[in-house]
């Protein structure tokens, strides 16, 4: 592949609500481009990772390279980075949107802009993005484009800008890459400076190390010379470069304005962190590009192997995983009941969803998670201050002092009929009310004082619920505020399980108590003995359930041709037992350490 | 080793009974001449790859008494010349007692039926009838009484309990009433309500309910206390026998012993593994039509396989696991293969080991799916 004129390079995202046909309109975008043919088409490329298409959602940034001979008579090279839909992952949409100069902002053409594609857009903003607005599924009966474009009034958009699409039916693909083409800014960066890479995504091989995505800022990159990570100041010799089509393709060399991977023989994956910059070895440039914004974890819990065995390859696996997401933190704990695991920082619920199933499904372990906590901050009557991010840890009651908690300034945007809902919600979750704004007509936004505990449980997934997914939710660090918080301890056959206390509101403690054994009882199976669930205050028990005895779990017939299929239910049997953790005598199942999240 | 237990399986029924997810079809006269052609074919089939010597037949169903007397006696005739039928080996015949004439038993008598299995699953009309069943209690209790005074001294009743609405006073009466007949074997199952049988529609449709884990523990409990005050021996977890009237072809089963097998859907395990013949009857007939077994699909068995069904077969034995035989067959000891699940099985009482012999205790016995479910190997 010859050297490529950069005047002639695009590079951009598509934004899109979840199920808006973001992932359609790119397959038809290669189809068209004949970047890959009908033939080799899976449906929906671009979601590579099992669980992306089953949850319908893109996880991890991807990159394609197309080919494009515009109506100009010019042949062009569009990179099309795909960006994640879900707000969880807007740490990842940021990393991609830093590498592009333009966004398609792809709209349902029935459903319309969506809470979370806001968000999205003004990240694009943000970043200087020239935004081309794409009306998809105009071929739905209940389609309005019109009334889409009044929607892109109210965001400042300029209706006229819109392409009318079908990505279903294939119409109005040509018009996409035309305005590609013609409105997106073509990439800034200087061929002849030392070379400037940014690192948007990373993955690890078996064979090859890690292999890192980098969008070229300025100068170029090419076998054999050698590069610095400039974060961690560490070289290594380039071993091949290349673009995505959409498999990896070698190339002699990518310069200022592509987009690549490189392979460099890393092997240790802290040496190739997504947002460093790569530069020349022999030739460095002076500042590093800004990267990114790390996004805090917020959302902590413990992960532990169900096999103990297993805690070396939940490390590697945590650690690979972390290559591509810096939000991902972890370090190692220990409960009494669950052994040796790590408590592991994410970004959000879904986050945490997440990363639980691919650590499950990728890297073929079976977890136990606990139910997600924030760090208090714990006056010790003895002066110290403990930064508890485990109830598991906090001290005795009467050690304590003084507990704590993290607070956070949140803001809710939502249309004006929703406001009520929220409010109350916001009440209910121990918010102070700060301040009310009408942004326009019919948009409000709401800022409370929240304790980000009451958060991280579910706040956002009840906000969601209340105002039909059109609030979008944004919270930053406040600081700490002392709370009469109380933890909450609970005993599973008469044994204090470490991994189920949690710190609650001592106002909320007798109500949670009651549902948090009631939910208990609901996913414990049945034992051969009863066991009781209790949850107590220091040694006060203020709850109490019982879960029954299993007393008859037999097949009675059993013949010649009965052997295999009871046979498969006994392996159904042991598969069961084998996800669950044995706590004492009582078989705890993976989802009883994540009751109380049910509690309404 | 070319010995092997003999199931025949006849697909026939007057109709469905409501619990029955068995493969059975309504008895069609025009089905029949190709079906028995069928079956001499597949004997015929069956001794060329096996040359097998027969321990026991069993002709199990479906309702084998639906075939005449002379079909089942020339059946049984096909089998004896074709196989090495050994002297005076157990032979069962599947009855309702509703297809039992005195000379349907005189002919099964003459061609060496031994033994006869009643399905009799209660002696409540009522519940008879909210099962399905073609046949009244009095219509069982005949049926019984002929086939005593024809001579037959082996005798069994399959009776269910854990019914929609029926009650432990009604079930000790059926226990109490098949007692007062004296059979001399008894096999009692608690209904399990299957996929795609009548009564799971029924459930559905809320017309019934299943049966409190309580109640069908307590029926369970009476049955063995029961029957053991009238001198049956529990021997398996579900059957029940008079000393020395075990059941010989039953315990091919849970001895995982080979057995060969005849008729459409029967499942069979020589010595290398398992399989099991095509469950349609139509699709069956045509395979033996042209000169062709009729398998519908044979696993081998890897040791670890032939290990975990062994135990979870020879652990429904009160008998239990003989150590010795164990060790010898596999050439590995149960302890060195299952430590840390026996500890844990022996400390919660749900096994005992004494002697030479590994079993399940009482409560084993209850719990019986959560102990085999650790003897699992693949």
């Amino acid at each position: 592949m010859g050297k490529v004129n950069q005047e002639n390079i695009r590079n951009f995202s598509i934004i899109a609500h979840i199920d808006h046909g973001k992932s359609t309109l790119a397959d038809r975008l290669l189809e068209f481009t004949g970047t890959i043919s009908e033939r080799e088409m899976e449906e929906q490329l671009l979601d590579t990772m099992d669980l992306e298409r089953e949850r319908g959602i893109t996880i991890k940034a991807q990159a394609v390279r197309m080919a494009y001979q515009a109506d100009d008579g010019e042949d062009y090279i569009l990179n099309l980075i795909d960006t994640p839909g879900h707000v969880d992952f807007s740490y990842e949409v940021s990393r991609s949107l830093a590498a592009c100069e333009g966004a398609l902002l792809v709209i349902d053409a029935a459903q319309g802009i969506e809470a979370q594609t806001l968000a999205n857009i003004y990240m694009a903003l943000e970043n200087d993005l020239e935004l081309i607005p794409v009306i998809n599924k105009i071929d739905l009966p209940n389609a309005n484009p019109d009334k889409v474009k009044e929607e892109l009034i109210d965001i400042g958009i300029d209706p006229d800008e819109a392409i009318l699409t079908s990505a279903i039916e294939g119409i109005g693909i040509k018009d996409v890459l035309e305005a590609v083409v013609e409105r997106i800014p073509l990439p800034s960066g200087e061929e002849d400076k030392p070379l400037k890479a940014l690192i948007f995504d990373s993955l690890y091989d078996p064979y090859r190390g890690v292999i890192s995505y980098y969008r070229v800022v300025d100068g170029a990159i090419k076998p054999g010379m050698e590069i610095k990570m400039m974060a961690t100041d560490t070289v290594f010799e380039v071993g091949e470069v290349g673009t995505f089509s959409p498999k990896m393709k070698k190339a002699e060399q990518l310069s200022a304005g592509e987009v690549g991977y490189v392979a460099a023989s890393i092997k240790d994956v802290k040496n190739a962190q997504v947002g460093d910059t790569i530069t020349d070895a022999n030739n460095p440039t002076a500042e590093p590009l800004p990267g990114y914004q790390p996004a805090k974890p917020m959302v902590f819990c413990g992960l532990y192997p169900v096999d103990g065995k297993d805690y070396d390859l939940l490390r590697d696996a945590l650690e690979k995983l972390q290559l591509n997401d810096a939000s991902l933190t972890f370090e190692a704990e220990t409960s009494e009941a669950l052994g040796f695991g790590y408590r592991t920082g994410f970004l959000g619920l879904l986050h945490m969803e997440i990363i639980q199933e691919r650590l499950e499904r990728e890297y073929d372990l079976d977890l136990v998670t606990t139910a997600p906590s924030v760090i208090y901050k714990v006056h010790h009557e003895n002066g110290e201050v403990l930064m508890v991010e485990n109830p598991a840890n906090m001290p005795d009651k009467h050690q304590i002092e003084k507990i704590e908690e993290p607070i956070v300034e949140a803001q809710i945007l939502l249309p004006e009929e929703y406001v009520g809902s929220a409010m109350e919600l916001a009440q209910d979750k121990r918010g102070q009310f700060k301040n009310m704004e009408y942004l326009d007509q019919v948009r409000v936004k709401l800022t409370y004082d929240l304790p980000l505990s009451e958060i991280v449980l579910d706040f956002f997934d009840k906000l969601k619920s209340n105002t039909r997914g059109y609030a979008t939710f944004d919270y930053e660090f406040k600081g700490y505020q002392e709370a009469d918080l109380v933890k909450l301890n609970i005993l599973v056959n008469k044994e204090s399980v470490d991994a189920l206390s949690c710190i609650v509101h001592r106002e909320f403690a007798y109500e949670i108590g009651r549902e948090l054994t009631k939910k208990l009882k609901e996913n414990i199976p049945e034992q051969m003995f009863k066991v009781p669930v209790q949850a107590a205050i220091g040694n006060d028990i203020i709850a109490r359930q019982t879960i029954r005895a299993k007393r008859k779990d037999v097949l009675q017939k059993c013949y010649g041709g009965d052997v295999s299929r009871k046979k498969k239910l006994l392996k159904k049997q042991k598969e069961g037992k084998k996800r669950m953790k044995q706590v004492g005598s009582v078989d705890i199942p993976q989802e009883a350490f994540m009751s109380v999240l049910e509690i309404d | 080793m070319n010995k092997f237990g003999l199931y025949i399986h006849i697909p026939f029924c007057s109709s469905k009974c409501y619990y029955c997810d068995f493969n059975s079809v309504e008895f069609k006269e025009s089905l029949l001449a190709s079906f028995l052609q069928a079956l001499e074919q597949e004997i015929k089939l069956i001794a060329a790859k096996y040359t097998p010597v027969i321990r026991s037949i069993f002709i199990g169903g479906g309702t084998p008494s639906m075939l005449s007397g002379q079909q089942l006696v020339t059946l049984l005739k096909q089998c004896q010349e074709e196989f090495d039928c050994q002297a005076g080996i157990e032979i069962t015949v599947e009855a309702n007692p509703e297809t039992v004439t005195a000379q349907k038993l005189k002919l099964l008598k003459e061609a060496g039926v031994n033994r006869l299995s009643f399905g009799v699953q209660s002696f409540d009309d009522q519940l008879l009838q909210k099962l399905g069943r073609r046949h009244t209690s009095q219509e069982a209790i005949r049926a019984f009484k002929l086939a005593r005074e024809l001579g037959f001294s082996n005798l069994n009743f399959d009776l269910m309990f854990a019914l929609p609405g029926q009650s432990l006073r009604d079930w000790e009466k059926t226990l109490i009433q098949a007692c007062q007949l004296g059979p001399d074997h008894l096999a009692t199952y608690n209904l399990k309500i299957e996929e795609g049988t009548i009564f799971a529609q029924q459930l559905q449709q809320g017309k019934i309910d299943y049966c409190e884990e309580e109640l069908d523990l307590a029926m369970y409990q009476k049955t063995v206390q029961l029957l053991a005050n009238e001198g049956y021996q529990q021997y398996e977890i579900s059957n029940f026998a008079r000393p020395g009237a075990e059941s010989i072809h039953n315990q091919i089963y849970w001895k995982n012993e080979p057995y060969l097998a005849l008729g459409p859907g029967a499942h069979f395990c020589d010595a290398q593994g398992r399989g099991y013949n095509l469950a349609d009857i139509d699709q069956y007939c045509q395979q033996l039509a042209q000169g062709q077994l009729s398998w519908a699909d044979y696993q081998r068995l890897s040791q670890a396989e032939k290990i975990e069904e062994s135990m979870i077969l020879g652990l429904r034995l009160k008998e239990g696991i003989l150590l010795d035989q164990f060790e010898k067959k596999y050439q590995t000891s149960i302890f060195d293969l299952y430590q840390d699940e026996l500890d844990d099985l022996l400390g919660q009482q749900l096994i005992e080991i004494k002697a030479d012999r590994m079993k399940l205790t009482e409560q084993g016995f209850l719990l019986a799916n959560q102990v085999l479910a650790n003897f699992i190997l693949t």
